[in-house]
């Protein structure tokens, strides 16, 4: 049945994607100001709201951890992090070429932009954190602690844009200058998340086989211990 | 290719043909970076997989033997 779901997922992403991409670049017409490099707008923003979705997953899967101490959630949160540390440095990245295009630099030290750069950071530390501890369920602890912690950046990453006064474009979908986007861009923009979503599933089912073998392994050193 | 870069270059607003060209590079730039983000994501999960594979079979072997020498050793 997962196999299955995985093989359906691909297929579809694949189709989706080049699809896409195809409207993307032959279709859609230039944005006035910014032209081409506009486009961008397709991959970052759903790559962002995809590192999200992520980084939220692996908040309940923590905060479930806690409650049941299940080492399953655990794992999941393992997973779901990586795949959204993955998503999060597309981002940060397409946003820099964006950036140096129209602000006529990589980096500018907005609050959006360092907020995210900080998310990143606190996330990778959270990664980090877990390859420092051997024992399991003293590494399930602390990493959902600060996988915890790591999610309050999150809303202000969100809220930036509206808290502070920032280069970063307003709100495209929400907020008072939502309405901005012309319905297909919008459009759009939704519809090309589809296959980045698919995509981050396929690559969460990756990376939870790797937690299914660590476990096992886990198992097999106990019993070299034992013997 | 080039009727459709002229075309595009005819779309293109206020741009000159070279601000629009460059514009169009960086744009494949982002898109190729995102991709290539999310492929070496791929290939470091592959390369995990394959050491954990390898520990996996390593671990099973020693503790084969060891149960074997427990084994002989009873007998």
């Amino acid at each position: 049945m997962r196999d299955k779901a995985v093989a359906v997922s691909s297929w579809l992403a694949a189709l989706l994607l080049a699809g896409n991409l195809a409207l993307i670049l032959l279709v859609f017409p230039d944005e006035q100001e910014q032209g081409p490099i506009f486009r961008i707008i397709f991959f970052h923003v759903p790559m962002a709201w995809t590192a999200f979705v992520a980084f939220f997953a692996a908040l309940i899967a923590s905060i479930l951890y806690l409650a049941s101490k299940n080492l399953r959630y655990d794992a999941f949160a393992a997973a779901v992090t990586e795949v959204g540390l993955a998503f999060g440095a597309a981002n940060l990245l397409t946003g820099m070429i964006w950036g140096r295009v129209i602000w006529g630099a990589f980096w500018v030290w907005d609050p959006r932009l360092t907020s995210m750069l900080v998310g990143w950071l606190l996330y990778a530390g959270y990664v980090m954190l877990r390859r420092a501890i051997e024992e399991p369920t003293e590494r399930a602890r602390m990493s959902a602690v600060v996988s915890i912690f790591a999610f309050a950046d999150v809303p202000i990453i969100f809220f930036s844009i509206q808290w502070w006064r920032t280069h970063h474009p307003q709100p495209v979908v929400w907020g008072s200058s939502g309405g901005h986007m012309s319905p297909e861009y919008w459009f759009m923009l939704f519809f090309n998340w589809i296959p980045i979503l698919l995509v981050g599933y396929l690559l969460l089912e990756l990376r939870m086989r790797q937690e299914r073998l660590s476990r096992e392994l886990d198992a097999l050193r106990r019993e070299a211990h034992a013997l | 290719m080039m009727p459709m870069l002229s075309l595009l270059l005819q779309v293109a607003g206020g741009f000159t043909p070279d601000q629009y060209a460059r514009n169009f590079v960086f744009l494949f730039y982002g898109l190729l970076t995102a991709w290539l983000v999310l492929l070496g994501f791929v290939g470091l999960l592959f390369a995990r997989d394959r050491k954990l594979r390898r520990e996996l079979e390593r671990l099973r072997l020693m503790l084969e033997d060891q149960e074997k020498e427990h084994s002989g050793g009873r007998q």
